[in-house]
């Protein structure tokens, strides 16, 4: 991967690119809104449930691109000739996007659940299959901290990744596949089943989302970059402390650099 | 607006905004731990 970023100087995870992306991403979330609560007419059927659909079905979309994304960057990692920590850094952040998504789409899911059906939750194939997605990704997350090795932690959880995102087009197709309570694609088929500013709102809501996922991603990317330093630069800040401890006690001078050998690229691994 | 509508919607930015918040709060406590030379990944 190319260059991402500069942050010397730079007490966060800031910069122009991420300025330029969330004031576009506030302006997008407003013009949602705008239209989803004000402008929108209700629905003939749904009434004002339906304003929920500027919100569910593109959290859901922005939660498998997470997923697939989190994928992509595993089979990266996992391809041999473009092994990289970058794609390992790139994953973990996707999938913990993707987990935040997915929440937000459980969460309004469920509360339309309860005005349009009148329950909370059933098990229908949709809702099982993006519980159990949730689950396993929340699983992915989990893993990634239990594994203390660096090495390990990116090979373990990117054949993780992948395997785990293969539930997205199961998910997404359920509704195609089985009988299911959840409705099936508003906008992927022939004719449209809305129009008018509902179409504007929903197609508005897949803008805002797609920018707020691009802008978290840039700052938790960076995050993980950091994390990745700290985290290496802490080890090798233990080792030298030990070897200065030890040449003190046997009376000698230390004076190899150790820092430089903490984070060697994965390429040579196995 | 409904109630169903207000709680979609206001759970929804409360997430984001908190999720949004964790992630730059990590950024400046880890940009504040570290020496600007380990800042760089060009």
């Amino acid at each position: 991967m190319g260059s991402v970023g500069d942050l010397r100087g730079r007490r966060g995870t800031g910069d122009r690119v991420t300025r330029i992306l969330g004031w576009s991403t506030l302006v997008a979330v407003v013009a949602t809104a705008w239209v989803g609560l004000v402008v929108s007419p209700p629905d003939v059927v749904q009434g004002d449930l339906v304003r929920l659909i500027y919100v569910h079905p593109a959290a859901a979309t922005t939660c498998y691109v997470g997923f697939g994304l989190c994928a992509l960057a595993s089979l990266a990692y996992l391809w041999p000739r473009t092994r990289s920590w970058r794609w390992d850094q790139l994953a973990a952040a996707s999938a913990e996007i993707g987990v935040v998504f997915c929440v937000i789409t459980i969460v309004t899911g469920s509360i339309w659940g309860r005005g349009s059906w009148g329950v909370w939750w059933t098990w229908d194939a949709r809702l099982t299959l993006t519980a159990l997605l949730l689950a396993v990704f929340i699983g992915y997350l989990a893993l990634r901290r239990a594994i203390a090795d660096r090495r390990s932690r990116a090979m373990v959880s990117a054949v993780f990744g992948v395997v785990a995102a293969l539930l997205v087009p199961i998910d997404h197709e359920a509704t195609n596949w089985w009988q299911t309570l959840h409705q099936g694609n508003t906008l992927l088929r022939a004719n449209p089943l809305i129009h008018g500013w509902q179409l504007v709102g929903m197609l508005l809501s897949f803008a805002a989302f797609g920018l707020l996922f691009s802008w978290l991603l840039v700052h938790r990317f960076r995050v993980e970059v950091l994390e990745d330093r700290y985290e290496v630069e802490g080890f090798a800040t233990a080792i030298a402390e030990r070897r200065a401890e030890a040449g003190a006690g046997a009376g000698l001078e230390l004076a190899e650099p150790v820092v430089a050998a903490a984070t060697p690229e994965p390429a040579s691994q196995s | 607006m409904n109630e169903y509508v207000a709680g979609g919607w206001g759970a929804t930015v409360l997430i984001v905004l908190l999720y949004t918040w964790r992630t730059l709060r990590r950024g400046r406590v880890l940009g504040r731990s570290l020496p600007d030379s380990e800042k760089t990944w060009s």
